[in-house]
């Protein structure tokens, strides 16, 4: 963990995301005017789906960090479930903030109570944002860990429901635009921009949960050597 | 033109907001080392002793 | 010598960042007075909490008798014996009054006394009906010590007493009258682990241990103790207390009556009801009450949070005090009124799902608010965070019932 490549990967990831970006500005077709309220808002989905993408990565690193502290008590476990909550909740919080720029401007309303999947991703988010605010109120050590690893290990049944939700309970989110269950198909440039941007963030969010483990693997150290300062 | 406008400054707020946590992470990083490399340097302590609230039970 | 009255057997148990016990067994037989001592954070709390099956276990079990209550697989049994616990923290509810504590803690006993005599003793008895709020800190510790003594005290079984610093706070006299009821009740056969730095708790030990060795002494005490209970089963205790805490508190009624209240008071602002003929906005701002309701969590829990109660009640029963009927109580109230305000009809339909609604969200905000409870700051855990889950399914139904 002292290389750079966490490092390398968010310079990456960053840059990448700003390409997709830039792309998805200039480059990536107009879709139908007639097909969609805000035809400008749409291109808000290359940066929706990517950062959704990168949340749901986030979100089952937290399951399987919180399920290895949960039942074999291992140090990477806690290490994976910090680092998974805390991406998970800056992707989270994209994904919502993206969505709701676009649900203004294409359905009238930032949020909708009804949408299935829209609520598991917002719980999703306020979930992580629950794990990573109360793990900073607490003291470290396993009374902690054995609680929140718990909330990480229920928090994920919404997972399976938020990837599910929109091929049952089709209400106003828009169905899938890759894999099993897929509506129709994408203009070839639009697909590459959605790939690369999912690339971007994949890079992006390794980077940051890299970053976070060896921040929490450090914070224990420190703690351990100020531990024996303190005994003299 | 409008709706470009505010998709134009929708990006800049994201990437803006991206670069902040990025930044905010590898600074963070960068000071809890140097506070590390200055206790450990201090007591001596090996780099292997880390999570004290794990290693004392696991793998066994 | 038959089972011990407490064994406890290689435990290994952890708190914060360290492992406080690591392979530590101890028996205490009746007629022990097992003193633990040691320096502060050696794990002598740790011992008796750990008994109480308070704390989670690494490696080991905890016997009460015959009886394995707790083990590190997270097997837990409720004793079959009561016990008497008096932990750091007074663990008591500051609108119960001193008589109702000490009645609660014979019944869990299945067991009634006249306490006139020991309240005396301790200088208590002019107090006896006060709410413990009002008394002084060393009154208070006083109520807490003769609670974990009174299993003991109203038992002619022999019965496991553990308390935790009990001289904290208490006067000479007082701590003259604990250390006579110990040597009383140690002959009538009922066995002690204290932990304690007091000289003269450290005097009255038959054996003092301080977590690595112990030494014996000798006592001549020749007084017995006289148990003072009589046979009383109580039944629904858990939920009878709930409902006692209910009424000498009014958590309730200021925690989810005002809600309710507050949320009507907004709605009929914001909307002449008269004029929406919307369905569903009106069942949903008749629905919408009991959920605000039923979100402000269960108050039993909210009291329970004081000076650890909840730990004590955790210690002694599987199931905490509850006020089980608070829910179809608010929730028929709280819908059946919503119903004649926004609907100007009383709809019994809309009064079962309302119900229904308020107990759900109760339930929910309880359990997720008792999942937290072993954290070291529980209230600075932002539960509340994961209450929007709810959202959804009330939507769902708020649907259905507009339906209907």
């Amino acid at each position: 963990m002292r290389g750079r490549s966490p490092e390398v990967l968010l310079f990456t990831g960053f840059a990448g995301i700003a390409t997709t970006l830039f792309l998805a500005w200039n480059w990536a077709p107009s879709v139908s005017i007639n097909a969609f309220e805000s035809p400008a808002a749409q291109r808000i989905f290359y940066w929706h789906v990517p950062s959704a993408w990168a949340a749901l990565i986030a979100f089952t690193v937290l399951f399987v960090g919180s399920t290895m502290w949960f039942f074999k008590r291992n140090s990477l476990g806690w290490k994976l479930h910090v680092a998974g909550s805390e991406a998970g909740l800056a992707c989270g919080l994209m994904v919502v903030c993206s969505g709701c720029i676009w649900g203004s401007a294409e359905w009238g309303t930032p949020w909708d109570w009804s949408d299935v999947r829209l609520n598991s991703f917002g719980l999703l988010t306020l979930l992580a944002m629950f794990l990573v605010l109360g793990r900073k109120s607490q003291p470290d050590g396993v009374e902690t860990r054995d609680t929140f690893s718990t909330f990480g290990m229920y928090g994920f049944v919404l997972v399976p429901l938020t990837y599910i939700s929109t091929r049952i309970w089709q209400i106003r989110h828009p169905g899938p635009v890759g894999g099993p269950g897929a509506e129709g198909t994408i203009d070839g440039s639009m697909r590459f921009v959605v790939l690369f941007g999912a690339l971007a963030f994949t890079l992006l969010i390794a980077g940051h949960m890299m970053m976070s483990m060896r921040i929490t693997d450090m914070e224990q150290r420190l703690e351990q050597a100020q531990k024996k300062l303190d005994e003299g | 033109m409008d709706g470009m406008i505010y998709l134009s400054l929708a990006y800049i707020a994201m990437i803006a907001a991206i670069a902040i946590w990025t930044w905010t992470v590898v600074t963070r990083s960068r000071s809890i080392e140097a506070r590390l490399a200055a206790v450990e340097s201090t007591i001596g302590l090996s780099a292997d002793e880390g999570d004290d609230v794990a290693s004392q039970s696991v793998d066994e | 010598m038959g089972d011990a009255l407490l064994s406890l057997k290689g435990l290994e148990v952890r708190r914060g960042m360290g492992v406080v016990l690591d392979g530590f067994s101890l028996d205490v037989h009746s007629g022990d007075v097992v003193v633990l001592q040691g320096v502060n954070g050696s794990g002598k709390s740790t011992v008796l909490e750990s008994a109480a099956r308070l704390l989670p276990l690494e490696k080991g079990s905890v016997h009460h008798g015959s009886t394995m209550v707790v083990d590190f697989e997270g097997r837990r049994h409720m004793p079959s014996q009561p016990f008497g616990l008096t932990l750091q923290s007074n663990g008591m509810i500051g609108d119960e009054t001193v008589e109702d504590h000490l009645q609660t803690v014979c019944a869990l006993s299945d067991m009634t006394a006249d306490l006139t005599g020991i309240l005396s003793s301790y200088g208590l008895e002019h107090r006896r009906h006060d709410r413990i709020a009002h008394l002084s800190g060393g009154q208070k510790r006083k109520v807490a010590v003769l609670a974990g003594l009174l299993p003991a005290m109203i038992s002619s079984e022999p019965r496991l007493i553990m308390l935790d610093e009990p001289d904290t706070g208490l006067d000479d006299n007082a701590i003259a009258s604990l250390v006579s009821n110990i040597a009383q009740l140690r002959m009538a056969g009922h066995g002690f682990l204290i932990a304690s730095h007091h000289a003269t708790i450290l005097d009255c030990a038959t054996r003092l241990h301080d977590l690595d060795g112990e030494t014996g002494q000798t006592q001549d005490d020749d007084v017995v103790w006289e148990a003072i209970g009589t046979q009383s089963p109580a039944s629904f205790l858990s939920t009878r207390v709930g409902h006692r805490y209910m009424r000498h508190t009014r958590a309730g009624l200021a925690r989810n009556g005002l809600t309710g209240v507050i949320v009507v008071g907004v709605l009929l602002t914001l909307f002449n009801a008269t004029s929406v003929e919307d369905q569903l906005w009106l069942v949903g701002m008749v629905l919408a009450v009991p959920f605000a309701v039923g979100l402000s969590g269960d108050p039993v829990v909210y009291i329970l949070r004081e000076h650890r109660a909840i730990d004590w009640w955790r210690a002694h029963v599987n199931r905490l005090p509850s006020a089980d009927l608070i829910g179809p109580l608010y929730g028929v109230v709280s819908t059946g009124l919503c119903s004649l305000i926004f609907l100007n009809e009383l709809r019994w339909d809309l009064v079962f799902i309302g119900t229904a609604v308020l107990w759900a969200s109760l339930t929910f905000v309880r359990f997720i608010e008792l999942s937290t409870v072993r954290l070291a700051r529980p209230n600075a855990a932002f539960v509340r965070l994961l209450v929007p889950i709810l959202i959804l399914p009330w939507g769902l139904l708020v649907d259905y019932a507009a339906s209907l």
